[in-house]
């Protein structure tokens, strides 16, 4: 008799990774959202101002939470990255700063303070830099952060919404960073890889798409914010 | 859009074609997605065949591992697509990485490969091989993946392909960048790097394979293809005169008469795996699809066969002959 064939496995909608992806079409449609509307309206000064205000937003909140980690007992390697991605990100906020064409506009300026505030807010930011670390949370929270900083770097992208543009000196430092934050990514992935940590790979795999899933509402929060006029 | 549940993730595939009609699976190369295979499937699904597309974890539309992808995986996933879509024994064909994924699942699940169509691939990798992988991982760690895309395209096409369509390989380069992960690519080169050979278990394969390789493939050589030929019994080795690693974008409609020539034999009972080896024609008018292959295939010169015989006279011969007037 032959065996009965079994049905295809059904996602559990209460996984993480159900969410994640679930999350991850919508921002899809909201990135090519932003993309439509950037071809039709270009890069203007009101446009380049609201990236610029958002990657340094999130280079800043990166960075700030590099102090923190400095009192901790950590590995030389993690170190090592985290002091050159402090560097990287402030290099990166610096020349963003000069090569924009800043919009006159306050009311741009007033509504980001609403968007940064969410950030912190949906990111959870404060759980790096307020808490007090024990020995034993230690290395989870690191991991942790380290997830949340590859979340960043991985999604939070400009150049896809920017295919059809012609290049500038804006966009070519866009793309430069993003360039960077490639080989940021690199590291990022071997310390997620390989850093000893008491996790198991589905633990860690929830984390990581816990923290994309954080940022990727709040880059979907900024998507809507540069397509309003 | 049809996606298909593997363990936790999602993997994203397109069925195009009648139920019924021979069916052909194509596994990507490591920068592939299912979009690339496009001039494939619109023809051989007009020559009534069907496809099935679809992108490795890692890739495309599929779910993005962030910690870890596991090459043997992209076979068991496969197999289960093919369980799912409720297809009968289908031909599997796969390029360079997913030539190496096609080959395994050929040895691995036998029952659902009626045949088999493995490009620019291998089984073992030399020092030329790993150097090269190398390279290109090196690239793509410490520079970035816009350095990865550059060192593929002249191993991938020849310089008159390059010349002639510049412009569209730039707008690709952009798309490509703004579109990949580039996590998910690293992750998938990471995948290789506890490679084994597999050469010593070629011998179990059955099914009847066409094995293709572009004459100046300098990435996976002759020799990657060779040792397929001599010990996939049922198998012919098809050399495609001028193309380098990836004859599938540059001599698309030859690559797709010889998998529509393939099928034919195979369904028709006329496949003559004879472990031969032959060369595809280069004009498409030509009547014949494949020519026997003349001469050491091995080589890239072909050598008299006096020469052969007695090495150092004929060489004295040369040198005194000619280079001394």
């Amino acid at each position: 008799m032959a065996a009965k064939k079994q049905p295809p496995p059904q996602p559990d909608k209460t996984s993480i990774s159900f969410t994640y992806e679930a999350k991850m079409q919508e921002l899809t449609e909201a990135r090519d959202k932003a993309a439509l509307y950037l071809k039709e309206h270009g890069l203007r000064d009101i446009e380049q101002t609201k990236i610029t205000l958002f990657v340094q937003g999130t280079k800043i909140a990166n960075s700030l939470i590099f102090p923190r980690i400095e009192l901790q007992q950590i590995d030389w390697q993690p170190y090592k990255f985290f002091i050159y991605q402090m560097y990287k990100n402030m290099e990166s906020s610096y020349l963003l700063a000069k090569a924009t064409k800043w919009t006159w506009n306050h009311l741009v300026y007033w509504r980001f303070q609403q968007i940064a505030a969410s950030f912190w807010d949906q990111a959870d930011i404060g759980r790096y830099i307020a808490s007090n670390w024990t020995l034993d949370e230690t290395k989870v929270r690191l991991y942790e952060f380290l997830a949340f900083s590859h979340a960043l770097l991985s999604q939070i992208r400009i150049s896809p919404l920017v295919v059809d543009l012609p290049v500038d000196d804006y966009l070519a430092l866009i793309n430069e960073i993003e360039e960077d934050n490639g080989r940021q990514i690199q590291l990022q992935v071997r310390l997620l890889k390989d850093m000893e940590v008491p996790l198991t790979l589905d633990q860690k795999e929830d984390i990581s798409l816990t923290e994309r899933i954080k940022v990727g509402a709040v880059y979907q929060k900024f998507l809507k914010f540069l397509c309003e006029d | 859009m049809p996606y298909m549940l593997y363990k936790r993730h999602s993997v994203y595939y397109e069925l195009n074609g009648e139920k019924g009609r021979p069916l052909i699976v194509f596994v990507n190369g490591l920068t592939q997605n299912t979009a690339l295979w496009g001039m494939q499937t619109e023809h051989l699904n007009k020559l009534g065949y069907s496809t099935l597309t679809f992108d490795l974890l890692g890739q495309g539309k599929s779910f993005k591992p962030i910690l870890d992808i596991n090459f043997a995986e992209n076979v068991d996933v496969l197999h289960q697509l093919l369980e799912e879509i409720e297809a009968g024994p289908a031909y599997v064909t796969g390029i360079s990485f997913g030539g190496v994924s096609a080959l395994q699942f050929a040895l691995r699940f036998p029952e659902q490969c009626r045949g088999l169509i493995v490009m620019s691939a291998f089984t073992e990798m030399d020092q030329r091989l790993t150097l090269l992988g190398l390279n290109l991982y090196v690239g793509l760690t410490t520079v970035g993946l816009n350095t990865l895309l550059d060192m593929l395209l002249p191993i991938n096409l020849s310089s008159q392909y390059l010349k002639e369509n510049e412009q569209k390989l730039k707008d690709l380069r952009k798309l490509s960048l703004a579109k990949n992960d580039v996590y998910a690519v690293q992750n998938l080169m990471e995948s290789i790097n506890n490679f084994q050979s597999f050469t010593a278990e070629l011998k179990n394969i059955q099914a009847p394979t066409l094995i293709l390789n572009g004459e100046f493939d300098y990435l996976t050589p002759r020799w990657c293809h060779e040792l397929m030929r001599k010990n996939i019994q049922n198998s012919r080795l098809v050399i495609i005169q001028h193309a380098f690693h990836a004859f599938t974008i540059e001599y698309p409609l030859i690559v797709n008469r010889l998998f529509d020539y393939f099928v034919r034999e195979v369904e028709n009972g006329t496949w003559p795996g004879d472990q031969s080896v032959w060369v595809a024609t280069d004009d498409l008018n030509s009547p014949e699809v494949l020519y026997p292959c003349l001469g050491d295939h091995m080589r890239a010169i072909q050598i008299d066969s006096r020469a052969k015989k007695n090495k150092t006279k004929s060489a004295r011969k040369i040198k005194t002959g000619r280079i001394a007037k």
